[in-house]
């Protein structure tokens, strides 16, 4: 009904190119994340889509029409802004009015003192939609104040409330949690995608917290360097990366990488240890991405290293463990009750499985098939 | 406990300094208010409320006043209103910004009396630019307005001398060489409007520029324009480098640009007569206190501002 597709967008400010010709569809009622490093294109995509920002080619059709030329308001989208960018002069109840003051009254019924007059049913139907808003997201008693005796919570509150009340056919979000407290924005995540489900809209959302992307989106996309790296379900993204960089952005603590090797005869090697099969790969060196809770300790793993630093999250501990030959240090999850001491030598195997393998340019290698549990 | 007494170190320079140059000086100009003192007299004789009596009965003061009055409503609207109005325009601009600041500004950092001789040439009635210019006007269609037309048919006025235009020529003097200084005011004023707001207001539906302007820069701008007004005003109601410059006997035609603080040159130290030109001074003082108490209870009032 009101799919959004953006079609070969691009956009440079002065010398630099911050979209290189990105394409998104967008389903109707999806909650859509865009999410990558400062800097990387994700909220200027959004604001084209908004129509705040003009792109320099390509399409932006929200349902059948083109709207790459239309203005912003027309859209009929609603913005929620990392500074909420609420109105500090006005009340909660008067902000929440405003976007539907400018949609329903005629100029003469904006007018200051004259405009009351003329519109006192029209206006009282426009409180009640405001009032009925309040009501849903349970801002009711804050509604005669202004934005500056509010808390960040209550504020980011207020902005959804802005938005919704007009009821438009897809919400923009551009980081909308960032300025909120630890705390705050894991409770804030789950009313979002809460929202989400009652409404049946639209969500675009922005953010540089793969965390927020991997919990709350339908389907997230991620961006890098002004280019769409992948975009699909979170678990999808989570499991089988395309590339390194998206690998490397997902997941947290970050995904292990390791120098490995196919060899001649289709093995690959890490550490001097073969571990798993990789069929129809050419031998060439690679690198070896392993999330933290594939590897674990075992008496018998082939891995020998040293804990160097426990992160103690309460429900795991992730151990920082050092291998000989290797620089940096791999990250390994264990449960409480079997995490090592620090300094503790430890020994450690690989779940064959899971194992991600890129090429030297950071391509996915998606070759590997059968099991090496044995071959150790 | 020595330390205690610490605090008087640090408050004590501001506070002797602004005793001995602020409170000491209007305190004695209070006690002058009330005699007939002149300078070089070793004594002078308590009138009590007498030189106040001449200010509120007099027609002279009944003149200062209106002098004054004419020339504070008219240019503190006009400095706000030019000020705003400029501001506006040359934020809107993506190059050459900097030119116009340049140039609006310059008749504030400009020596007024300076300025006021320049004036004084441009406005003669003979050999003048401002006239000369208009009489190329006369038979064309601006004829049509009858003032024009009897300006063509006899001469067009003496700005300086005629008692009809001398305050507004002088106010219109004050609007140009003040309205640079509020424009750099409200510049400020407005690039601490977050960029933000501009965008949800979009968002929102106010894409005409007096929808935006009325919802977001005017409010925002709401502290900026309180302060602008009270400094307009103050500066306003302290003019007297201009009526010195082109009037320095009597303040101007039949003393209808005889401003304040002229009245208080010309009694006091023209004429040393210590006591009226205290007493002038006093309500001088009383009018900018009102306004400094006006602009904090504007402030006040929007302390949810932001």
């Amino acid at each position: 009904m009101s799919s959004i597709s953006l079609r070969q967008i691009t956009k440079s400010f002065g010398a630099t190119t911050v979209l290189k010709g990105v394409t998104l569809d967008i389903q109707d009622g999806e909650f859509v994340t865009l999410v990558g490093p400062s800097g990387c294109g994700k909220s200027t995509l959004l604001r084209i889509l908004a129509g705040l920002e003009v792109a320099d080619a390509g399409t932006v059709t929200i349902g059948e029409a083109d709207v790459t030329q239309t203005r912003p308001c027309a859209r009929n989208l609603a913005m929620v802004f990392q500074s909420y960018a609420l109105y500090p002069h006005l009340s909660v109840a008067q902000n929440m009015l405003t976007p539907l003051l400018l949609r329903d009254l005629t100029k003469l019924e904006r007018l200051p003192i004259l405009g009351p007059l003329l519109s006192r049913s029209k206006r009282r139907a426009l409180n009640d939609l405001v009032e009925n808003t309040a009501q849903t997201l349970k801002i009711t008693d804050l509604l005669p104040r202004k934005p500056g005796q509010l808390s960040g919570g209550q504020r980011q509150r207020v902005a959804l409330g802005r938005a919704m009340v007009r009821n438009p056919v897809a919400f923009l979000m551009d980081e909308p949690l960032s300025n909120l407290d630890a705390a705050l924005r894991v409770h804030m995540r789950s009313e979002l995608a809460e929202l989400h489900r009652r409404l049946k809209t639209t969500f675009v959302y922005v953010t540089h917290d793969q965390a927020e992307a991997l919990t709350m989106s339908d389907r997230m996309a991620v961006m890098m360097d002004g280019n769409i790296l992948q975009f699909g379900e979170p678990d999808d993204i989570y499991r089988d990366p395309n590339s390194l960089a998206v690998a490397r952005f997902v997941g947290s603590p970050g995904i292990n990488t390791v120098p490995g090797e196919v060899d001649a005869h289709g093995y690959l090697t890490v550490f001097g240890h073969r571990i798993a099969a990789a069929q129809r790969v050419a031998a060439q060196p690679v690198t070896v991405g392993i999330r933290p809770e594939h590897l674990s300790l075992s008496d018998a793993g082939p891995f020998k290293g040293m804990v160097k630093h426990r992160e103690n999250l309460g429900s795991d501990i992730f151990l920082h463990v050092t291998v000989e030959g290797h620089d940096g240090t791999l990250v390994l999850r264990s449960r409480p009750d079997q995490a090592a001491a620090l300094g503790a030598q430890v020994t450690f195997s690989i779940h064959p499985d899971h194992v991600l393998m890129f090429d030297v340019q950071g391509a996915r290698l998606r070759a590997l098939a059968t099991q090496m549990a044995e071959m150790t | 406990m020595r330390d205690r007494y610490a605090y008087l170190w640090f408050i004590g320079p501001a506070l002797i300094l602004m005793f001995l140059i602020l409170l000491v000086p209007i305190v004695v100009a209070a006690g002058m208010s009330f005699t007939d003192y002149s300078l070089g007299n070793p004594s002078a004789n308590f009138v009590g409320f007498e030189n106040y009596e001449k200010i509120f009965t007099r027609s002279t003061y009944a003149k200062m006043f209106g002098a004054t009055f004419r020339y504070v409503f008219v240019v503190v609207p006009m400095t706000v209103g030019l000020g705003l109005g400029a501001a506006l325009l040359i934020n809107s601009l993506t190059r050459f910004g900097d030119v116009y600041k340049t140039i609006y500004f310059l008749p504030v950092m400009a020596a007024l009396i300076a300025m006021a001789i320049v004036w004084e040439f441009a406005f003669h009635p003979t050999i003048g630019i401002i006239n000369a210019t208009l009489e190329h006007g006369c038979g064309t269609f601006l004829e049509g307005w009858s003032w024009y037309a009897k300006g063509c048919a006899r001469t067009f006025p003496l700005w300086l001398t005629d008692r009809d235009y001398a305050i507004w020529t002088v106010s219109f003097i004050g609007i140009w060489q003040g309205f640079g200084f509020n424009m750099v005011l409200y510049l400020a004023g407005l690039t601490g409007i977050p960029r933000d707001l501009y965008h949800a207001a979009e968002m929102d539906g106010a894409y005409a520029s007096w929808d935006r302007f009325r919802l977001i820069t005017w409010p925002m701008l709401g502290p900026t324009t309180v302060f602008v007004v009270t400094i307009s005003m103050i500066r306003s109601f302290q003019v007297f480098d201009t009526v010195e410059a082109f009037y320095p006997q009597g303040g101007g035609p039949s003393k209808s640009v005889y401003v304040m603080m002229f009245a208080i040159y010309e009694k006091a130290i023209q004429q040393n007569l210590m006591g009226i030109g205290a007493a002038i001074t006093m309500v001088f003082l009383g009018f900018v206190l009102i306004l400094t108490l006006l602009q904090r209870w504007l402030i006040e009032r929007r302390t949810h501002y932001a």
